[in-house]
């Protein structure tokens, strides 16, 4: 008779979270914790751990099979590289003070793909091994150069599934533009910072309106599924949630990804702050999401959502629902994604591509057209799993948990720093604290929201179990 | 919130117990006479006492990397 790898952690309302090494959960009363910390179980309370999958006994294979396959499918098998992030140009025609690229301005030159670098790029993606292929164009703006992003949609033909994101600040739409936009294979990405006020503070200054009419004019023409905005959040100054919630409703984008400035680019000379965790942001997610659930179960004409908490939470419930690349275990690097810059560099990730372009550390795997799985991408992927470090072993909720070896480069210069130390993890902690809350949170308006979170058709009586 | 106070035996965080308390939660630890006198501005006593015995649950049977084996290590054999 055994228990299962258990880890536990306290929660707001005095009870406690127990969490299998697979990541089934219940939250226990003192008393039921009290006589698991002691070894004292009772035969009703060894039902109730064995229900969940935290009890088997040792001639049981089958239970412990069941064991280790919930753990596997919380592991991500990344499959043959099916997803590019593409930079045709580094140059803007905006200039955002925490661009996380540090772009170039709109005239310079030697900052967009050569021949020879489309060429090898073509090449590369006549010879991936996959059906299904998404891409997503970065900049720099790249629609500054819509007769590039147009050679390799052309190119990508073959595929029986093709899906382009092209991200753009949606300065400048001329026909070229529209008519990339207009294939249903091709959706637009772009970055709406909370408010117009900010918006115009951060970006786009007194040309906000011209903003404002492309946005509506692309929403007009193709609905707000094929749309989708990204705030950037100052921490020390954020809009009222209300405001944001507002802001995105009357251009009719449901999906807010709430994102604090990110400590890259010109950002870390001039948002210093935003290198350590900010202690307040928890507290205005927290607000941030209350205001969706209370708008939310006043309107339900719509379902409201803030993607980043989504997707945590279908890390929690549907493991293996999600490819979110920021929170997945090992998490891959140069394998089933990767990035091209402007001069055929390939990087990891796009905030690895941020990181070289500011200098701080060389993370660039090699150049479109070699290979690029050499000594520093095995070095890279040899650290990017939280299994076996040892705050995250000890660590509730290692298995929602994620690894970003990047962020912490680019935060702290090194790796080899305590887990809990870094910024990562204490987002981490405090939006699955958050979500457990809401977890057993019995009020409809709260489950109402989740229902919908979690893509369920109904709401259920009940999204977590007790141990008592 | 009040500054809220525990104070625990020595015995009661032993060994890993007493980091793993400290690395988990909005906690200090100073050492009385007999034991550890925990505070907190952020969690109530309750909530202290939680902390304690989730540490006391994961010090049992959290998962481990070295002489005992863990279900992945166990997986990936």
């Amino acid at each position: 008779m055994t228990v299962l790898p258990l880890r536990a952690r306290g929660l707001r309302d005095g009870n406690l979270l127990v969490v299998s090494e697979s990541g089934s959960f219940s939250r226990a009363e003192l008393s039921f914790a009290e006589r698991l910390a002691n070894e004292a179980l009772t035969p009703h309370d060894v039902d109730q751990l064995t229900a969940h999958g935290m009890y088997a006994r040792s001639d049981d294979p089958l239970a412990t099979m069941h064991h280790d396959y919930a753990i596997a499918q919380r592991l991500t098998r990344a499959g043959p590289l099916d997803y590019l992030i593409l930079v045709p140009t580094l140059r803007c025609n905006l200039s955002c003070s925490y661009c996380q690229v540090s772009r170039a301005p709109e005239e310079a030159r030697h900052f967009d793909w050569t021949e020879e670098t489309l060429n090898a790029l073509l090449d590369l993606i006549d010879g991936l091994d996959t059906d299904n292929l998404k891409v997503e164009f970065q900049g720099g703006e790249p629609t500054l150069r819509p007769d590039l992003i147009k050679a390799v949609i052309d190119r990508c033909a073959r595929f029986t599934s093709a899906q382009f994101v092209i991200c753009t600040n949606l300065h400048r739409i001329g026909d070229e533009q529209l008519r990339l936009f207009d294939d249903p294979r091709v959706f637009i990405s772009t970055s709406l910072d909370g408010t117009l006020d900010a918006h115009a503070r951060q970006r786009t200054a007194n040309e906000t309106p011209v903003f404002i009419q492309n946005l509506n004019a692309v929403i007009e023409r193709y609905g707000s599924d094929k749309v989708s905005a990204l705030p950037t959040i100052d921490s020390t100054n954020p809009p009222p949630p209300e405001e944001i919630i507002a802001t995105f409703t009357s251009f009719g984008l449901n999906s807010i990804f709430l994102r604090p400035i990110n400590y890259q680019g010109f950002a870390r000379k001039q948002h210093p702050h935003a290198q350590s965790f900010d202690a307040a942001w928890p507290q205005y997610h927290r607000q941030f999401i209350r205001s969706l659930i209370d708008t939310n179960w006043h309107d339900r004409s719509r379902v409201l959502e803030e993607t980043y908490f989504s997707i945590c939470l279908r890390r929690i419930f549907q493991p293996g629902r999600d490819r979110h690349v920021d929170l997945r275990n090992p998490n891959p690097m140069g394998v089933d994604y990767i990035v091209v810059d402007y001069d055929g560099t390939i990087y990891p990730t796009d905030e690895a591509r941020m990181l070289s372009r500011s200098r701080v550390v060389d993370l660039s795997l090699g150049m479109v057209g070699e290979d690029w799985k050499g000594d520093k991408w095995a070095l890279l992927n040899q650290h990017a799993t939280n299994q076996f470090d040892s705050d995250c072993l000890r660590c509730a909720y290692q298995p929602y948990c994620g690894r970003d070896v990047v962020d912490d480069l680019s935060r702290y210069g090194t790796i080899d720093i305590r887990r809990t130390k870094t910024a990562f993890c204490q987002r981490q902690m405090s939006l699955f604290d958050f979500a457990f809350e809401l977890i057993y949170d019995e009020s409809p308006d709260v489950r109402y929201s989740l229902a919908r979170w979690l893509r369920l058709d109904g709401d259920p009586a009940c999204f977590g179990s007790n141990l008592s | 919130m009040n500054r809220s106070k525990l104070a625990l035996p020595a015995y009661a965080l032993r060994g890993d117990l007493l980091d793993r308390l400290l690395t988990f939660n909005a906690m200090t630890a100073s050492k009385t006479s007999d034991g550890f006198l925990l505070e907190s501005d952020t969690m109530s006593e309750e909530q202290m006492r939680a902390a304690v015995l989730a540490a006391r649950i994961g010090e049992r049977f959290s998962p481990t990397v070295g002489p005992q084996e863990t279900s992945l290590e166990r997986l990936l054999a």
